[in-house]
């Protein structure tokens, strides 16, 4: 029943697809946008002629740079992100130190994984030829090798508000793909592409290398691309394609237009089958444009199901999506370090052609790359320096939205042989790293790879989730909400976040910020001791049997903070008299005890019995019980039996 | 006609007694190897309220934060298990003389008899043993490298499944050659007892080329006993799939009677290579020419199976 199911939902795709508008009548964003949603600090117009059999391009950029610093500026840094991908830069010392998700630890450095980005002239319009100006630098590292960085340098200031307009010619080769950016055989993902210019931010300039586990921050703006590529390529974009032109020489050349956004990425392949659909939201009707993989069509129903689904619960619940149009990239099969990404308006999936439905993988990766539509695209935050505050958030909307659509606790693995829920997941992988870093380190500064997974994504999550029980989820998703409507289109920081929840929550939680956010506290409960003693023990004229209901006893519980992290605890209490009850701690002390005195025996305790506190590493010692149930111990034991078994079965084959 | 498999079963049917002895011994070293985890889990689920999450069902993500705690190692256990392996490995080894000489005798054995005839091969086998390590070596060198080529290929090939079915096909090559390796050294270990050869190094070499002249009969043994433990193990698959969580005892028993025909099956392609070569043997007798009997000396003439 749920091929068939799948296969009327292929067929009602494919059909609404011709229904749908020509791109090029589109505008990037929709109808009920009037007025420029973001200042607009830059406009890059770029032509670029993409060579897809040495995968690399040749572009004309032209940017005009909006002094909105509010101060004179004559040292302006550009990011040149693809010469990361050369031996001897800081992304991939990093990269072999400390591995990242493409490349393992000590890993051997492949020239086919080489990318360059080389400004063959830099002009400012008005002023001339300033490309012996520029120079590399490091702002992050003493690494002199390291050239993501260019910074040129003015013969005179640019005033306050006043325009600069630059032309650069540059030339990229694309490595095969890695970091979400490069080729694989005929595919191609161009992302961090252009010479980019840094953000003044916090009153400096704020254009930092490209390290290993960081991701990117610009300006907002508009961006007119033109893409000259052979015509057989099929072509998806930030933005929307505004025209079309075939030319002679068997290219064409595709016109995008994208506005307020702060960057532009696009992939071209010629074996990808597009399929478009759309869903409507309280701002409008937003196109869905889907690249597919031939040998991946079966995820394109489930991509396209989690995509509505994930786009009407953010409009319901954070605020609406200004764009006319998503498009999603899937990669080709090899070239998974592509998969996974976002960019404004442009997001990669990832899938493969054996993905069962009971692994929500194509789901959670689509609903979290479309999170970062807001949290990253619109919510602009700086990702070098506070990836929790895009991808940490991020997580938590992640949490929340597959718990809506496809159920707590199944939500990334739903198979008959196991389950596993995104908290779940995100306590696996906070756990192991839980007392390392803050979440507001700088990214490249943690301590490793696994420390800034499991910290900028996990943990976050986590603390919201936590959170939670503190003021309520109503007031969360409300704190997100507002936080959303105030500084889209803008660059806010940490402490505008917390200090929106404290707001509308009504309280100061920087007792749980510091802790949590800014401290590497780790919040462990345990319940020390517990047990019932007969009351009259030292009663030698006391029955010798214990009667039920009539032998009085006194039973304790110790509750103890292992942790260094203070956090008020409800324990809830079971008597064999079926009585319940349950106490506050405010958490302050090492230990608590509690002490009743009745006609009953204690059979259960249990901290957080709500089971609310997400942030507790170990939840298995948050609870006592009278009687041992050993069907857990028993049944992993049994099935380690078993496993022995056949062990012993295949070695006794050799026989 | 002989026909081992038909046969083989019936033999294995009349000598179940061996079926569940060695599945016993497995069973018991199985659960010494449990005791290890069992008794290492105890303090950290039996008193837990979030054990229900495994017990229940069976959460991945709580199994790992259970691997994540510090007093949960699994050294101690694996450790346990692959000793619990060697001395199976050992055990069947040490019984291979005493199941053949059963299946050769196809009468119940006294334990005395069973006992005598394990020792007395003992060692043949265990120079059977090493004499195989090398072809096992080159066929699980072989599946290394499928391994790793297929894999380049599901990365690097233009169409997405080629390294699977690269992976699928090279798997059941080297599948069919770890059969045949198989069935090399049973009939090297069968010849051993019947024939009663000594010098394995020397009997390790002329079987293959016995085995490799009669690969298709000897393959149309072990792959056919081998389906039929694939079918079974599959429905078993499929019926434990419909077994809620917290059936763990039913569960339990299913894959128990899994193991048990593995057992079964194992033993029956002994049963089977042993009918075949006794087969084969009297055959070869039958077409020994007999020397002319001198009238004036008239003597019993005693023919020899040929031994390749």
């Amino acid at each position: 029943m749920r091929l068939v199911r799948e296969c009327l939902f292929c067929a009602a795709l494919f059909g609404l697809a011709g229904a749908l508008p020509v791109c090029g009548q589109m505008s990037p964003l929709l109808s009920s946008q009037k007025a420029p949603l973001s200042d607009r600090v830059v406009a890059y117009q770029i032509e670029a002629n993409y060579h897809a059999k040495s995968h690399s391009l040749d572009a004309t950029e032209t940017l005009t740079w909006t002094n909105y610093t509010g101060q004179p500026q004559d040292r302006l840094p550009f990011h040149l992100y693809l010469n990361a991908f050369q031996p001897k830069s800081t992304f991939m010392r990093e990269a072999f130190e400390e591995g990242n998700r493409d490349v393992p630890i000590g890993a051997e450095w492949k020239d086919k994984k080489f990318g360059s980005d080389v400004i063959k002239s830099f002009e400012v319009v008005g002023v001339g030829d300033l490309t012996g100006k520029l120079r590399f630098i490091h702002p992050d590292d003493d690494n002199a090798d390291d050239q993501t960085v260019v910074e040129v340098q003015l013969p005179r200031a640019v005033a306050p508000k006043e325009k600069i307009t630059f032309k650069i010619t540059f030339h990229d080769e694309f490595p095969e793909v890695v970091a979400r950016t490069g080729y694989k055989r005929d595919f191609l993902l161009a992302g961090q592409w252009f010479p980019k210019i840094g953000v003044w931010w916090k009153n400096a300039w704020n254009c930092h290398q490209f390290h290993a586990s960081t991701e990117f921050f610009a300006d907002f703006g508009t961006f007119d691309v033109k893409l000259t590529l052979p015509s057989n390529f099929n072509v998806g974009a930030t933005g929307v394609q505004t025209g079309e032109t075939a030319n002679a020489d068997g290219t064409k050349t595709l016109v995008f237009r994208a506005e307020d956004v702060h960057d532009f990425a696009w992939t071209a392949d010629p074996t990808t089958k597009i399929v478009e659909d759309a869903v409507t939201i309280s701002s409008g009707t937003v196109k869905i444009r889907l690249l597919m993989q031939p040998g991946h069509m079966a995820s394109a129903p489930r991509y396209m199901e989690a995509l509505k689904g994930t786009m009407m619960k953010f409009d319901e619940w954070i605020g609406p999506y200004p764009y006319s149009q998503i498009t999603v990239v899937d990669p080709p099969h090899g070239g998974g370090a592509a998969g996974g990404m976002e960019y404004p308006t442009f997001i990669t999936a990832d899938t493969a052609w054996w993905m069962i439905n009971g692994l929500k993988e194509p789901e959670a990766v689509v609903e979290h790359e479309f999170g970062h539509q807001y949290w990253y695209a619109m919510v602009a935050t700086n990702e070098f320096e506070e990836a929790w505050l895009d991808e940490g958030i991020n997580q938590y909307t992640e949490c929340k939205i597959m718990d809506a659509l496809y159920g707590r606790d199944v939500g990334n693995v739903n198979t008959r042989v196991t389950t596993a829920g995104e908290r779940g997941v995100d306590r696996a992988t906070y756990i192991g790293v839980a007392d390392l870093d803050p979440m507001t380190r700088r990214g490249w500064q943690f301590v490793n790879f696994s420390s800034y997974g499991g910290i900028t994504y996990s943990k976050t999550a986590l603390v919201l989730l936590t959170l939670e029980h503190i003021i309520g989820e109503r007031k969360v998703r409300e704190a997100q909400h507002v936080y959303f409507e105030r500084y889209r289109f803008k660059h806010p920081t940490a402490d505008d976040f917390m200090n929106t929840v404290n707001e509308v929550a009504g309280q100061n939680l920087d007792w749980y910020w510091n802790q949590a956010a800014r401290g590497t506290q780790v919040l462990d409960y345990r319940i020390l001791s517990a047990g019932s003693d007969r009351a009259d023990w030292a009663d030698k004229n006391a029955p010798k049997k214990e009667k039920k209901g009539e032998t009085e006893y006194i039973s304790n519980v110790i509750v103890h903070r292992k942790g260094d992290f203070i956090f008020p605890v409800t324990l809830e209490v079971k008597f064999d008299n079926g009585e319940t009850l349950r106490e506050q701690w405010d958490g302050q002390d090492r230990w608590r005890r509690f002490t009743w005195r009745k006609k009953a025996q204690l059979i259960s305790a249990e901290i957080d019995p709500e089971h609310a506190i997400w942030l507790d590493r170990d939840r298995f010692n948050n609870s006592w019980l009278r009687d041992a149930d050993g069907h857990a111990s028993g049944k992993i034991a049994g099935y380690w039996m078993l496993l022995t078994q056949w062990f012993a079965q295949l070695l006794g084959w050799l026989a | 006609m002989n026909r081992p498999i038909r046969d083989g079963f019936g033999l294995i049917w009349r000598q179940q007694r061996l079926v569940w002895w060695i599945f016993f011994v497995n069973l018991v070293l199985g659960f010494f190897a449990s005791i290890a985890p069992r008794v290492m889990l105890r303090p950290a689920l039996d008193k837990s309220m979030y054990a229900s999450d495994l017990s229940q069902r069976f959460d991945v993500s709580v199994f790992i934060e259970l691997l994540s705690k510090p007093e949960v190692s699994l050294g101690a256990p694996v450790a346990g298990s692959v000793v619990a392996g060697v001395i199976f490995l050992f055990y069947m080894i040490f019984i291979a003389g005493g199941v053949l000489v059963a299946f050769r005798e196809d009468r119940k054995l006294t334990r005395g008899e069973f006992f005598h005839a394990s020792g007395e091969y003992f060692w043949r086998m265990v120079r059977l043993l090493l004499c195989s390590i090398i072809p096992f070596g080159i066929v699980i060198a072989l599946i290394a490298r499928v391994g790793t080529v297929s894999g380049k290929m599901a990365a690097d090939a233009p169409r997405d499944m080629q390294g699977f079915w690269v992976r699928v096909a090279g798997y059941l090559v080297c599948l069919v050659l770890a059969l045949f390796v198989r069935a090399w050294f049973d009939l090297a270990q069968t010849r051993t007892v019947i024939d009663g050869v000594r010098g394995m190094f020397k009997l390790s070499f002329r079987t293959f080329v016995l085995a490799l002249r009669h690969a298709h009969n000897l393959l149309f043994i072990y792959v056919t006993t081998t389906l039929v433990c694939a079918v079974v193990t599959f429905a078993a698959w499929r019926l434990w799939l419909n077994i809620p969580h917290n059936s763990f005892g039913r569960s339990w028993l299913l894959l128990e009677i899994v193991t048990v025909v593995m057992v079964a099956i194992r033993l029956w392609q002994r049963a089977a290579t042993v009918l075949w070569y006794e087969n084969y043997a009297e055959l070869q007798a039958a077409a020994v020419p007999v020397a002319p009997v001198p009238l004036a000396a008239p003597e019993v003439v005693q023919t020899e199976v040929e031994v390749i």
